[in-house]
C-alpha cells in the first residue's frame, strides 16, 4: 500500500550507497559509517549485536559457574575467582545484556510504530550507545586490575568498601555503571521527549502500540530508578577513591546502601522486564490475528506497576532490622503489586483463547515467555510474605525465582529478534531452525532453572553443598549447557538467512498492524515517503508539501563526535579507577601513571564536547502530531526539563543518605560542618561564607535571566555582560568554597576524618562539581555568543538557565542544611 | 460496560483464584505464629564488641527454665561459637551481630534466618523440640572465604547438655 521510496532497490537495502552526498552517511558496508551514524535503524542494530555479545560473555561465565557446581567443592574456580564470575555474571546479564538489547529493538522500532523520523535527539542517541560500549569496555578492563569486584551484583556495603575489597578492579566495575547510568538517562531523555512530541497526527497516548507503550512506561521508571543507582554508586565511589566513610561508619553502613541500592534495584527489574511484556503484546496480537482484549485496562495495570515498582523496595531488606511496622507495609505493598500482573496474565491468555493461534517461533518464544514468566511470578509472590522469606531469603530458590522471571523476559526479546528480524534485514529467517531452537531452548531452560528449585535449600553464591543435592545441579549444568548451544542455532540462523534467506516485502506477518509493517522491509534511510498520519482513524501517508516543498533541509544522520565523546570519557573513567590508594587507615596517596591518564581523559572530553557543540547538525522536525501533555514545549527545552527530573532524583538521594545518617546517629549529636572561618580571613568559625556563596549564586541566577532577555531582544553586548557576569559570579562561588575547603584540609579535617565530614564534601562536593561543568559550558556558550549565534536562536541561554537555576535552587537547599541546622 | 458470559466467567474465576493465594500468603504470614527479625535487637558498633559482655565472650546462656539465650560474633569466616549446644524442649533468643561485613546466619532448610549485619544485632527466637543437628550456612557473599562459612547448632537430649 505504500509507495516505494525511490531508494528502494530489488536487494532491499534501503539504499544510501548514494554516498557522501546523501547527508554525509558513508555506505552500509564501511567502518566509517557505522562510527558516525546517528540513524536510530542503525543504533538498533548497534545496541543488538553488542547486547549479544555480552550476552554470550555472560553466558560463558554461567557455564563456568555451573561447571564448578558440577560437584560440592572448590573445582576449577577458586573461592576468589568464583565469586567474580557470580558478580559479574549478574552485572553483564543485567546492564549489558537484557537492557540493551531491548533498548536496540526500542531505538529500531518505536519511531516506526510511531511515525517519527528518528528520535529526538539523533547524536545523543549515537553517544548513549557508545557509552554503553565504553562502560562494558571498562567492565572487562576490571579482571586486569587486581580482579574485578567479587561481592555479588548487589554490591553490598561495606564488603565493597576498599577497606574489605582493595582492588582497582572493583572500582572499575562501580566506575562502568556509572557510564551505564549516564548512557541511560541521555536515552531516557531522547526517548521521552520523543515518544511525547513526535507522535503521528491522530495518535493520543491511548492508540499507540503495546511495545511503543511498554517502552514509553520503562523509560519513566528508568529516568527516575537509575538516577538513584547513579546517587548510590557516586557515593560508593567516593569512599573508594577519596576516602568517605558513607559505608563503613556505623552510622551510614550497611542499611544505608540497601535503601539506595534497593530503591533503584526494585524498579530495574520492571525496566528489564516490560519491553519484553511489550514483545509479548505484539506477538499475542499479531499470531491470535486478535485485539488484545481489555487492552485499556492493560495499559492501566501497566501504568499501575510502574508507579507501585518505588513503593516495594524494601521487600529485598526483610531480613535486616528494619523495623516491623515498615517491613509489613512493604509486604502488602508488594503483595499489591502483584495484583495488576494478575490482570496483564489473564488479558494475554484470553486473547489466545478467543483468537485464532500460529506457532511461528516468534509467538513460540512469546508463549514460552508466558508460561515461564507465571511460574517464576506466582513463587515471587511467596517471596514477598515475610514469614515465608525466612524460609527462602539467600537460598536457590531466591536463584530459581528470579531467573524464571528475568530469563523469561529474555526469552521475550529473543522472540522480538525472530519477529522483527524480516523487518530489519529484509529477509525471511529458517522457520525449522528457530522452531529447533526454541525446543532445545526451553528443555535447556527448565533443566536448568527448574533443578534450582529443587535444591532450593541450597544457599547462593557457595560451592559447598550437601551432597545428596549433586544430581539436581548436575542436570542443572547439563541444561545450561543445552541452553547456551542451543543459542548458537539463532546466531547461525540469523547469520544464514541474512545472505540466502528468502527476501520479504513490508509485511511478512498476516494480522500485524503497527505502522512498522506498512514500509518496506528493510525501511530507507528517511522511513517515510510522505508524512505518516492518522487522523482520519486509520494509517494514511499524507503530503504536506503545499507550502513548498516536502522537506526545507535534508536532516543530518552522521557525527563524529559521540564516538569520540564516548572514547574520552572511557580514558576518564579508566584513570579515575585506579587514581588513588584507599586502605584501612584512610587516604593513603595518589598514582600518577592513573592520575596522567584522567587528566588526558578530561582534556579529550572538553575537546570533543566542544567539538559537539560547535557542530552543525539538523535533527528532523515533526511539527505535527499529538503532544499532550507537553503541548507547545519547544523540544530542547522539553528535554532538559526531563534531563533535571534526573537530577533532583541524584541530589534527592544524596540528601536522604545525609538525612538518614543524621538520624542514625542522633540529630542533635551530629556536628554541623559547614561554618568556617574561611581559612583565618574571618575572626572566627561562621556560616558567613555559605550566605556569602547562596547570595552569589542567586544573583547569577538573575543575571542569567537578564542574558536571556538581551538575547530576546538582539542586544548582544548585554547578553555577553551579563552572561560573563553569570561566570564570574560563579568563578566567585568555586573561589570561596576553595578557601572554606582548605582550611579544613589544613587541618586534617578532610573526607575520612569523620562521617559528619564524609557527607559534607561528597554532598557539596557534588554540587561543585555541578557549577564546574556549568561554568565550562557558559564559557563555551560565551565563546559562541562573541562569534554571532544566540541573536535569533537562544534556546541555548534558556536551557542553560534552566540548569543554572537547578543548580542555585539545590545550594539554597545545601546550605541550610550544612550551615545552619 | 456490555461483557460476554464467557469473559464473565473468567474473570470471576481470575479474581477467585487471586483472593485464595493472598488468603494463603496472609494465613502463611500472621496464622502460622513465626516472629521475626525487626529492630528490637539494638545496635553495637563493630569495635565495642570485645569489650561487651555479651558478645566479648561469644557463647550459649541459660536465662532461667526453659529459655536459653546465644550470642554469636560472625566474621570473615567463621562464626563464633562454630559450634552451638541446646538441649531439647528449650526455647533459645539469638543475638548476632557482625564484627566486619555483612554475613547471613541460617539454619540450613529451616527458617531460621537472618542477615547479620556490622553496627546492627539481629534477635530471632527459636523453639527447638526435637533432639536434631542443623548446619549453619553464611548466606550473603562475605568475600572469598564465603563458602567456608559454617557451623553447627547441636540440639542433645536434655541429659546430654552441659551448661553454658
Amino acid at each position: 500500500m505504500t509507495e516505494t521510496a525511490d531508494s528502494t532497490d530489488a536487494h532491499g537495502s534501503g539504499g544510501d550507497d548514494h554516498g557522501d552526498d546523501h547527508d554525509h552517511l558513508p555506505g552500509k558496508y564501511t567502518v566509517k559509517r557505522w562510527l558516525v551514524t546517528t540513524n536510530h535503524k542503525d543504533i538498533g542494530i548497534l545496541y543488538i549485536l553488542t547486547s549479544l555479545f555480552f550476552f554470550v560473555f555472560g553466558g560463558v561465565l554461567a557455564l563456568l559457574i555451573r561447571m564448578q557446581l558440577w560437584t560440592p567443592g572448590e573445582g576449577l574456580l577458586s573461592g576468589f575467582a568464583y565469586g567474580q564470575s557470580v558478580t559479574a555474571h549478574g552485572l553483564l546479564m543485567v546492564f549489558f545484556f537484557l537492557s540493551p538489547v531491548a533498548v536496540g529493538l526500542a531505538n529500531y522500532i518505536v519511531p516506526l510504530q510511531i511515525g517519527a523520523d528518528d528520535l529526538a535527539f539523533p547524536r545523543l542517541n549515537a553517544l548513549s550507545y557508545w557509552l554503553y560500549l565504553a562502560a562494558g569496555g571498562l567492565f572487562a578492563v576490571s579482571f586486569f586490575q587486581g580482579g574485578s569486584f567479587e561481592g555479588g551484583w548487589t554490591l553490598y556495603a561495606p564488603l565493597s568498601v576498599p577497606t574489605f575489597t582493595p582492588e582497582v578492579g572493583a572500582t572499575s566495575v562501580m566506575l562502568a555503571l556509572g557510564m551505564f547510568v549516564i548512557s541511560v538517562t541521555l536515552g531516557s531523555v531522547n526517548f521521552l521527549t520523543t515518544i511525547h512530541t513526535m507522535k503521528a497526527d491522530g495518535m493520543g497516548l491511548w492508540n499507540m502500540p503495546m511495545f511503543t507503550w511498554t517502552v514509553l512506561l520503562t523509560i519513566w521508571m528508568m529516568l527516575f530508578a537509575f538516577a538513584a543507582l547513579l546517587a548510590a554508586v557516586y557515593l560508593l565511589a567516593a569512599d573508594r577513591i577519596i576516602a568517605s566513610q558513607y559505608f563503613l561508619a556505623e552510622e551510614g553502613g550497611s542499611l544505608l546502601w540497601g535503601h539506595l541500592f534497593w530503591f533503584f534495584g526494585h524498579p530495574e527489574v520492571y525496566i528489564v522486564f516490560f519491553p519484553a511484556l511489550g514483545v509479548m503484546l505484539e506477538t499475542f496480537q499479531t499470531f491470535s490475528g486478535r485485539r488484545l482484549v481489555g487492552r485499556k485496562w492493560v495499559i492501566i495495570a501497566m501504568v499501575l506497576i510502574a508507579v507501585q515498582s518505588f513503593l516495594v523496595w524494601m521487600h529485598h531488606m526483610f531480613l535486616t532490622t528494619i523495623n516491623l511496622e515498615i517491613k509489613t507495609i512493604m509486604m502488602a505493598t508488594t503483595i499489591a503489586i502483584s495484583l495488576p500482573f494478575d490482570l496483564l496474565v489473564f488479558a494475554m491468555i484470553y486473547t489466545l483463547v478467543k483468537g485464532k493461534v500460529r506457532f511461528n517461533t516468534p509467538f513460540l518464544f512469546n508463549l514460552g515467555a508466558l508460561v515461564l514468566f507465571i511460574i517464576g511470578g506466582i513463587t515471587g509472590v511467596f517471596l514477598g510474605a515475610i514469614v515465608l522469606d525466612y524460609e527462602f531469603r539467600g537460598t536457590y530458590w531466591v536463584v530459581a525465582h528470579f531467573h524464571y522471571v528475568m530469563v523469561a523476559g529474555a526469552t521475550a526479546l529473543f522472540g522480538g529478534l525472530y519477529y522483527w528480524y524480516p523487518k530489519i534485514t529484509g529477509r525471511m529467517y529458517d522457520e525449522f531452525l528457530g522452531r529447533l531452537h526454541f525446543i532445545l531452548y526451553f528443555i535447556g531452560f527448565n533443566a536448568v532453572y527448574f533443578s534450582q528449585f529443587a535444591v532450593w535449600e541450597m544457599p547462593r553464591r557457595v560451592f559447598e553443598y550437601s551432597t545428596g543435592l549433586t544430581l539436581w545441579n548436575q542436570i542443572g549444568t547439563v541444561g545450561g549447557f543445552v541452553l547456551g548451544a542451543s543459542m548458537f542455532i539463532m546466531f547461525y540462523n540469523f547469520a544464514k538467512s541474512l545472505k540466502t534467506g528468502p527476501q520479504v516485502d513490508g509485511n511478512p506477518w498476516k494480522y500485524s498492524r503497527t505502522a512498522e509493517w506498512s514500509i518496506p522491509s528493510p525501511p530507507p534511510l528517511e522511513n517515510w515517503t510522505g508524512v505518516p498520519s492518522y487522523e482520519s482513524g486509520k494509517l494514511e501517508y499524507v503530503d504536506r508539501s503545499p507550502d513548498g516543498g516536502h522537506e526545507e533541509a535534508h536532516a543530518d544522520h552522521a557525527s563524529i563526535w559521540p564516538v569520540l565523546i564516548a572514547a574520552s570519557t572511557f580514558v576518564f573513567f579508566l584513570g579515575l579507577s585506579g587514581i588513588s590508594d584507599v586502605g584501612p587507615t584512610g587516604f593513603e596517596g595518589v598514582n600518577t601513571g592513573y592520575a596522567a591518564i584522567t587528566g588526558l581523559g578530561a582534556l579529550a572530553l572538553l575537546g570533543s564536547a566542544a567539538g559537539l557543540g560547535n557542530e552543525r547538525f539538523l535533527a528532523p522536525e515533526q511539527p505535527y502530531g499529538m503532544k499532550w501533555p507537553f503541548d507547545g514545549i519547544e523540544k530542547t527545552k522539553l528535554g532538559t526539563w526531563f534531563f533535571l527530573y534526573s537530577d533532583v532524583v541524584v541530589f534527592g538521594a544524596v540528601i536522604s543518605a545525609f538525612i538518614f545518617i543524621r538520624i542514625h546517629m542522633g540529630w542533635g549529636e551530629y556536628e554541623t560542618v559547614g561554618p568556617n572561618s574561611m581559612s583565618g580571613l574571618l575572626p572566627e568559625a561562621m556560616a558567613l561564607p555559605g550566605l556569602i556563596n547562596t547570595f552569589v549564586l542567586v544573583t547569577s541566577s538573575f543575571t542569567i535571566i537578564l542574558a536571556l532577555v538581551f538575547a530576546k531582544h538582539q542586544h548582544k553586548k548585554g547578553m555577553l555582560a551579563s552572561m560573563t557576569a553569570t561566570w564570574v559570579l560563579g568563578l566567585t562561588f568555586m573561589v570561596v568554597k576553595y578557601f572554606e575547603w582548605a582550611e579544613k584540609f589544613d587541618a586534617g579535617q578532610g573526607p575520612s576524618y569523620a562521617i559528619e565530614y564524609s557527607v559534607y564534601f561528597v554532598t557539596t562536593g557534588l554540587h561543585g562539581v555541578h557549577v564546574v561543568l556549568g561554568l565550562l559550558v557558559l564559557a563555551f556558550l560565551i565563546f559562541k555568543g562573541y562569534t554571532g549565534s544566540y541573536m535569533k536562536d537562544h534556546r541555548a541561554i534558556e536551557n542553560f538557565g534552566l540548569y543554572w537555576h537547578f543548580v542555585d535552587i539545590v545550594w539554597v537547599f545545601l546550605f541550610p542544611l550544612f550551615y545552619l541546622l | 460496560m456490555d461483557i460476554q458470559k464467557h469473559e464473565k466467567l473468567w474473570l470471576v474465576a481470575g479474581v477467585a483464584f487471586i483472593v485464595l493465594l493472598i488468603a494463603t500468603v496472609v494465613y502463611g504470614t500472621v496464622g502460622a505464629g513465626v516472629s521475626m527479625v525487626d529492630d528490637s535487637g539494638g545496635t553495637i558498633a563493630p569495635d565495642e564488641i570485645p569489650d561487651d559482655d555479651r558478645f566479648g565472650e561469644p557463647r550459649v546462656e541459660h536465662v532461667e527454665g526453659d529459655e536459653y539465650e546465644v550470642y554469636v560474633v560472625s566474621r570473615m569466616f567463621i562464626f563464633q561459637p562454630g559450634t552451638v549446644e541446646v538441649p531439647e524442649g528449650s526455647t533459645v533468643t539469638f543475638y548476632i551481630t557482625s564484627a566486619d561485613v555483612i554475613h547471613g546466619y541460617q539454619l540450613v532448610g529451616t527458617n531460621v534466618n537472618t542477615m547479620v549485619i556490622p553496627g546492627q544485632i539481629a534477635e530471632i527466637t527459636v523453639e527447638f523440640d526435637e533432639p536434631a543437628e542443623y548446619g549453619v550456612v553464611c548466606n550473603e557473599y562475605c568475600g572469598s572465604g564465603h563458602h567456608d562459612m559454617e557451623g553447627m547448632v547441636e540440639v542433645v537430649p536434655e541429659d546430654e547438655w552441659e551448661g553454658a
